[in-house]
């Protein structure tokens, strides 16, 4: 089909939204983002170009899933990868759905989309050496939460050398999962070495990864037995991860914490942490004299 | 590091391996298990064999659904009166083999013995 000149105006002014809805999401002002992408996607239907309008879909999915939105796009997500012969945005869609399942976090189904991701992305032009390793992070995020660690450090390193390149925080990001695989296989140098690196850029990005790499790095000093490294860790974690508000982050703080005490010989402390964290859960009215007497730390992962 | 610390049980196999016994004594097959604490049923048989880390929110759904307290994880004594230190005696007990065990138990009679007998502490 020949495109007219109506149409020419008419995706010009869809690759303008477009433009300013991706700068938007990457400066990360999302709610303005989702209202241009919304925008280029009314404009996109008007295009006798269907490939166009689910890339339009697509990019305003990218960022409603950012929002927590997933659920108002999953459906249209799925619909674009059972039709779509269009690498890109199958790509795009399988992606995005995996994020979704990331967020309720369902691994087994997210593992599922993450894989159709990354092989449609390998269809996808070389240059895009981005997506590639997003694709590849997103598979070691998956694998992480299903405890295959191992095979969660072949597609980190596969992230980090598919894009040199990549911003510093995003690679920060990476090399801080990869630190915690090495970390939970015993590799610890090279575990803190990844975590130190990370943490660094964290810092002055002043970023929510933040609680991740004092999590992490608590754990990995009780792994070698310096309890008081850990401990100021974990109480890093725990007060970044309470003015965020970000649970599941507060309740492996104040575990960690408990641990790091327990091992400095701190009984009262130690069991005064548990108590809290037991307060967090309900029906478990014995977790504080368990987690007292026994170590199940080799049993927490805390990505999971 | 204490000696509480020392003792405690690291060997994730181990509390796989309470788990798998736990599982078998409420006669509960892993898939029926696994349903009712969320996670799938090839988890749950990786976590028996220590293969498997789960979440905090995951290990706790599986201890409360034993309502496994310390005495449940120690063999059936009542958790409310243990100490964290009389646990650790236990799961210490618990390495021996069953000759040392028997002499502990011994030695234990014979300090009640002391105890309770003509002389002892409580017995005037």
């Amino acid at each position: 089909m020949r495109a007219t000149d109506s149409d020419l105006g008419t995706r010009e002014r869809y690759e303008e939204l477009r433009r300013l809805g991706v700068e938007h999401a990457t400066n990360g002002r999302l709610d303005e983002a989702a209202a241009l992408l919304r925008q280029a996607l009314e404009v996109a239907s008007e295009i006798a170009d269907p490939d166009l309008r689910d890339r339009g879909f697509c990019n305003l999915s990218t960022v409603l899933v950012s929002l927590g939105e997933g659920v108002e796009v999953i459906g249209g997500l799925r619909e674009i990868l059972l039709r779509s012969s269009d690498p890109a945005n199958c790509r795009l869609s399988a992606y995005n759905i995996a994020r979704i399942y990331e967020q309720r976090k369902e691994a087994k189904k997210g593992l599922f989309y993450a894989k159709i991701a990354r092989e449609r992305g390998s269809h996808v032009k070389p240059e895009d050496s981005e997506w590639v390793a997003s694709d590849h992070n997103q598979m070691g995020n998956f694998l992480v939460a299903e405890s295959y660690f191992e095979e969660a450090i072949r597609e980190y390193e596969a992230a980090l050398a598919a894009d040199p390149g990549m911003l510093p925080s995003r690679r920060a990001a990476i090399c801080g999962n990869l630190g915690y695989c090495f970390l939970m296989t015993g590799e610890l140098h090279k575990g803190f070495a990844l975590k130190f690196e990370s943490l660094r850029e964290f810092r002055y990005h002043r970023s929510e990864n933040l609680v991740i790499a004092h999590l992490d790095l608590a754990f990995g000093y009780l792994e070698v037995g310096r309890p008081r490294n850990a401990e100021r860790h974990a109480r890093k974690a725990l007060e970044t991860a309470e003015s965020l508000g970000l649970e599941t982050e507060v309740k492996n703080a104040m575990y960690l914490l408990g641990e790091a005490l327990h091992h400095l010989g701190d009984e009262t402390r130690a069991r005064r942490q548990f108590e809290q964290l037991q307060s967090r859960f309900e029906g478990a009215p014995f977790l504080a004299d368990f987690l007292l007497a026994v170590d199940v730390r080799r049993m927490i992962n805390l990505r999971a | 590091m204490t000696v509480a610390t020392v003792h405690k049980i690291r060997q994730v196999e181990l509390v796989g391996r309470k788990i798998r016994q736990l599982r078998k004594q409420h006669k509960l097959t892993q898939t029926e298990l696994a349903s009712r604490i969320g996670i799938h049923q090839s988890d749950l048989s990786r976590m028996e064999k220590g293969e498997y880390r789960v979440s905090l929110d995951t290990l706790f759904r599986i201890l409360s659904e034993f309502e496994m307290s310390m005495g449940a994880f120690f063999g059936e004594v009542k958790k409310q009166s243990l100490s964290s230190e009389q646990v650790d005696l236990l799961s210490r007990i618990q390495d021996l083999d069953s000759q040392s065990r028997r002499d502990v138990e011994d030695f234990i009679e014979f300090k009640r013995a002391q105890r309770t007998g003509p002389g002892g502490e409580h017995g005037t």
